[in-house]
């Protein structure tokens, strides 16, 4: 009897002291763009030096690069939520066309050059931007934490704490040439505490919040790069930028030229009145 | 005045001014309106011949229309003074065909909109008409026209993106600009300006 009063003490101590670690205390999301491009890879890509040529206005699809596994990363909803911002980032430039977002599921974990090659031209696109992402998520728990052995302490005692890092890194690849054009990173970290029971909930919002803030940052460093990338291609022969086929066109004098119709309409003027005067 | 009248000349440039005003006007109405005049290779090889010149007034933009709309005003009010509204408008009726044919000769060009290529003759054209009798102008003159120019030429030779005033997708047709000033050599213009001026001299 009294073995089983300790074995069921045992137990119980065991069972309570387990709810507070049953929380890992890491855990990482990650979309790595060399394990989608390269997977089996065992030495460095071999690289022909070719000239990639540009077609303006470009034509880009945005997608993430796939997880490991299926459910790793953020929600699908979340990811078109976060493509339409990169996106936007996109639009603002006058050389690119049509951008499209593609789904996760069209592209298949270590699927490589091929895989982006059957996404290309399943969405007609001629670049791709592929938003890889890592993310790890650090828990811990305070002092306060000791008094979720009350158990009504673990619904109102914020003795979690966790800490969410993430790092998301948009690379441009000329899916004809499989150039890297240009990448630009944003990062992001927040903090905070939670009470045991409502750690999962909070812990899944400050991942969302961290991708948000990973795109905040993103946005401002995608768009420097789009105007570096632009100004170096006047100059990198590697570049070089060609009429699309069936391209429409406009015939604009421009501002320039506007100022010397204007300095030409000043000069008629002038003229006429000193004929009339004379 | 009466001079002036006999002549043809115009002594407020009221075509020009209508003619300018349409640029932005069109560019406000809906883009189905701007699609049934525009350039388009199809279209007028498929006989939609008006194309040929209705092309020239519709615009991808406001902006757009309204940089051309300024060149096209500065030079066809000059030309209206000295030849007369009736020649401005049959000059620029011969002009923006011979312009739209030529773009056919573009390649890859599918659409064109825009006033430039008229801009570009009648600015030339105003610009030879005005230069004899310019005298300490002649060199403000000559930087107008080189500044249009330079212009044609960075759109021609610079990155094909760097379109002043078009929308996102847009190619600059640098063509229309150099087959709308060799269009300023017909021997119209210049026939034009030369008999307005005969007709006047003696009366001035």
């Amino acid at each position: 009897m009294r073995f089983l009063r300790t074995l069921l003490m045992i137990l119980l101590a065991g069972a309570i002291g387990g709810c507070g670690s049953v929380n890992l205390r890491s855990v990482r999301q990650a979309g790595s763009l060399v394990d989608f491009m390269y997977p089996k890879a065992t030495s460095a890509p071999v690289m022909t030096p070719a000239v990639t040529e540009l077609h303006p206005p470009v034509r880009v699809g945005i997608a993430f690069v796939p997880g490991t596994n299926r459910n790793m990363g953020p929600s699908e909803a979340e990811r078109l939520q976060l493509l339409e911002r990169v996106k936007a980032a996109f639009s603002s430039q006058p050389y690119i066309g049509k951008i499209d977002l593609i789904p996760s599921s069209y592209l298949r974990p270590g699927g490589g050059f091929d895989n982006l090659d059957q996404v290309a031209r399943m969405f007609d696109v001629e670049v791709v931007a592929l938003l890889s992402y890592d993310q790890i998520r650090f828990n811990d728990t305070n002092a306060a934490a000791v008094l979720y052995w009350t158990i009504v302490g673990a619904y109102v005692i914020q003795g979690d704490r966790y800490d969410v890092q993430t790092l998301l890194d948009a690379a441009v690849f000329d899916v004809k040439s499989r150039k890297l054009l240009f990448r630009a990173p944003g990062t992001s970290q927040v903090k905070g505490s939670a009470t045991w029971a409502g750690l999962t909930e909070q812990a899944r919002a400050a991942q969302s919040q961290g991708y948000a803030q990973a795109v905040d940052q993103l946005i401002p460093q995608l768009q420097g790069e789009l105007g570096n990338f632009r100004e170096r291609v006047k100059s990198d022969p590697q570049f070089r930028v060609a009429n699309k086929a069936g391209y429409k066109g406009g015939g604009s004098a421009g501002w320039l030229a506007a100022l010397g119709a204007l300095a030409l309409l000043l000069i008629g003027h002038a003229r006429g009145r000193a004929r009339r005067r004379g | 005045m009466r001079a002036a009248v006999r002549a043809g000349v115009a002594e407020r440039p009221y075509a020009a001014a209508w003619l300018a005003l349409a640029c932005p006007l069109l560019a406000c109405l809906p883009e189905s309106v701007a699609a049934a005049l525009d350039w388009e290779r199809g279209a007028i090889l498929a006989g939609q011949w008006w194309r040929l010149w209705t092309g020239h007034l519709v615009h991808f933009g406001l902006q757009h229309a309204l940089f051309d709309a300024i060149v096209l005003y500065a030079g066809a009010s000059l030309l209206e003074r000295e030849i007369g509204a009736p020649r401005l408008l049959r000059q620029l009726l011969l002009a923006a065909p011979l312009v739209s044919l030529a773009l056919l000769a573009v390649p890859d060009l599918i659409t064109y909109r825009g006033a430039s290529g008229l801009a570009a003759s009648v600015a030339l054209a105003a610009g030879m008409a005005l230069w004899p009798t310019a005298g300490r102008w002649r060199p403000a003159l000559l930087a107008g026209g080189l500044a249009c120019a330079a212009s044609t030429a960075a759109q021609a030779f610079g990155p094909r993106w760097s379109a002043a005033g078009l929308p996102g997708g847009i190619v600059v047709a640098w063509q229309a600009h150099v087959f709308g000033a060799a269009c300023a050599l017909l021997p119209g213009w210049r026939g034009a300006v030369r008999i307005a001026r005969a007709i006047r001299a003696p009366n001035t």
